[in-house]
């Protein structure tokens, strides 16, 4: 890795960063902080690819001006950290008393790291045997991201429609986040896409880890990291430089935003406006995406009013808004490229329903796409789960449960959507859902595993309870938050 | 107190067990991974991409083809083989930003041709003339006289 690669993500993510602490309350320090790094650091790759559209656009994808409006970027960012500082000095948040992370808590940082150093280590070795990547990657992804990089002036020739078979309609922001590496690498090096697969596995780990750290402790946090890794082909889709990791970081990313703007007391605004943001941010990288923006208004809502009743629906307006503009921008671009999606019947209402009625296409999905996922993850795997389940109990936080139900009602949506997409495949079903299944489940892996979780009581809390227990006091059966949620400022 | 304490002992128990269970299958994914042992993973990584294989022949070709940007077609000389498709879509790949079709309706075609009898065969049959071909990488730049003069 070049240092100026090096310095390009450095400066995307601290951009990213800033715009996260400023439009967040202040805090000496908190568990919050590894959340709002990975945040960040999504929010400012994906300010810095539509930075590089710009250069593209008004300079022909010029190294110069790359760089001056990336420093403008993070200039900007920082006068408005500076500002909502100054303007917002009364509102800081007093730091509270945090517990001291349990012992198993600290143990199992071991196996994540380990498990996260050896998900790199494979994925070193897999790009040793295919440094292009996977088919995908070097006929659609890397294609467009090549052409942007050394078509210069003609870097529109990616949307030329006698390159047939390329999808022009597929969002632009992973092709536009390799380009610009690229640039500032100088060459366009196999690694590259390779090094935004697997940071992009890295940094969905340490979103999950980031926000169970902050409302479920160091203890449920690892094992949910842990449970995320052990799906079989995790590591393989990472390193095939496709799109479905990067997009499984932001899309956890975006969720954990609404989590926290559920779960928090404090100037909550925020997280939901981030969370809108970071939702466009995934429409920007696959089309799976736009059904993301479109699941997440409603269950942003919903959450909006469980939390806070009539007066939640400020708060699902915010999301909307800042989801808005980024998926308008995607949208015109495929208006503008001018070439629909082939992969679906667009045969009308009736269309669907025959298509919703034909039961050997349901068999057929089913069949092939049980088989994938049956490959891809044990169900054993449920036997720990559930174990966790009967040790812990259930999460005594109503916010939090409301932000789990969020995460879950999300995955099952999406899921929802995926289904009824294939249905009506243009193409070969059996093949579409074979090469598919996987990587859609993945997508919505990191969602499952955080709402699970969040749903389960932590081991700290277990832990105190056993204490308060053991001294004849009786355990508290209500809603109130618990020590450890007063500690995490709930 | 003391059944509800040991209650308490043994759900600890239970969650220590468990997330024992999830960093040994996590370590496992790991070194299975590594190893590349799990079945369907190992008959994936064992499926011939012709990306590795045919990328490099690109590299000499290259400075050969002018213009730099524009239309160029290409043809293999086997279309109906299983990889005729990945050999077009490397080929558009490696020559970014070249816009590469595949048809042979361009001023100038590449040609992939590990045997040069029927590569010459081939250009004699449509009229096209042998620019360049490299033996050693089986790959080709024909002119087609007729998109010139148009």
């Amino acid at each position: 890795v070049t240092p100026l690669v090096l310095l390009a993500l450095f400066c995307s993510a601290l951009t990213g960063i800033t715009v996260v602490y400023a439009l967040l309350p202040r805090r000496r320090a908190s568990r919050r902080v590894l959340a709002k790094l990975s945040i960040g650091a999504a929010v400012g790759v994906t300010t810095s690819g539509y930075l590089f559209l710009l250069t593209l656009m008004f300079a022909g994808g010029g190294a110069m001006t790359m760089v001056v409006l990336d420093l403008a970027a993070l200039l900007i960012a920082l006068m408005i950290f500076s500002a909502s500082r100054r303007l917002d000095t009364a509102h800081e948040v007093p730091m509270l008393d945090q517990p001291s992370p349990s012992l198993l808590g600290r143990w199992l940082l071991i196996p994540v790291g380990v498990a996260l150093a050896m998900a790199l280590i494979a994925g070193g070795r897999y790009y040793r045997a295919d440094p292009l990547g996977y088919w995908d990657a070097w006929t659609i992804w890397n294609l467009k991201a090549r052409f942007f990089y050394l078509g210069g002036e003609h870097w529109t020739d990616a949307f030329n429609p006698m390159l047939t078979g390329l999808w022009h309609d597929y969002p632009l922001l992973l092709p536009l986040t390799v380009s610009r590496l690229w640039t500032y690498n100088g060459s366009d090096a196999t690694w590259v896409p390779h090094l935004v697969g697997m940071g992009s596995l890295i940094m969905t780990g340490a979103t999950m880890f980031g926000l169970l750290w902050a409302k479920r402790g160091l203890a449920l946090a690892s094992l949910c990291v842990l449970m995320w890794s052990s799906a079989w082909n995790l590591i393989y889709w990472s390193s095939t430089q496709y799109a479905d990791i990067p997009m499984a970081w932001l899309m956890i990313a975006a969720t954990s935003c609404l989590c926290l703007a559920v779960t928090e007391r404090e100037r909550p605004w925020g997280w939901w406006l981030l969370a809108g943001l970071l939702a466009s941010a995934v429409a920007s990288t696959k089309n799976e995406g736009l059904l993301f923006c479109i699941v997440l208004a409603p269950v942003a809502a919903l959450l909006a009013w469980l939390r806070d009743g009539k007066a939640g629906w400020r708060n699902a307006l915010i999301l909307v808004a800042s989801m808005l503009p980024g998926v308008l921008v995607v949208l015109t671009i495929k208006a503008r490229i001018g070439i629909g999606d082939q992969q679906y019947f667009d045969g009308g209402s009736a269309g669907v329903m025959d298509h919703l009625t034909d039961w050997s296409r349901h068999r057929v999905i089913l069949d092939v796409a049980g088989g994938k996922l049956r490959d891809a993850f044990d169900w054993w795997m449920l036997l720990p789960l559930t174990g966790l389940a009967v040790a812990t109990g259930v999460n005594r936080n109503s916010a939090q449960r409301i932000a789990a139900l969020g995460c879950l009602l999300i995955v099952l949506l999406m899921a929802g959507g995926y289904y009824f997409a294939l249905l009506n495949s243009r193409m070969d079903l059996t093949w579409h859902t074979r090469t598919s299944a996987e990587r859609l489940a993945l997508q919505v892996w990191p969602l499952l595993c955080v709402g699970v979780f969040m749903l389960l009581r932590s081991y700290e809390e277990l832990k105190r309870a056993s204490v308060i227990e053991a001294s004849v006091v009786a355990p508290a059966k209500s809603d109130a938050p618990t020590a450890d949620d007063r500690a995490a400022g709930i | 107190m003391k059944a509800v304490r040991k209650g308490g002992f043994y759900r600890r128990i239970l969650l220590v067990a468990c997330a024992v269970a999830l960093s040994l299958r996590a370590l496992w994914v790991g070194v299975d991974a590594i190893a590349d042992t799990h079945r369907p993973m190992a008959e994936r990584r064992r499926q011939p991409t012709v990306a590795a294989t045919h990328y490099e022949r690109y590299a000499s070709l290259k400075q050969h083809i002018a213009p730099k940007r524009g239309i160029i077609g290409f043809v293999t000389q086997n279309p109906t083989e299983a990889d005729a498709l990945g050999r077009y879509a490397i080929a558009r790949y490696a020559l970014a930003p070249l816009v590469i079709t595949n048809s042979t309706d361009s001023a100038t075609i590449i040609a992939d041709f590990p045997s040069p009898r029927a590569l010459d065969a081939y250009a004699q049959q449509h009229r096209f003339q042998v620019r360049l071909y490299d033996a050693t990488t089986g790959l080709a730049i024909l002119n087609n006289p007729e998109r010139y003069s148009r």
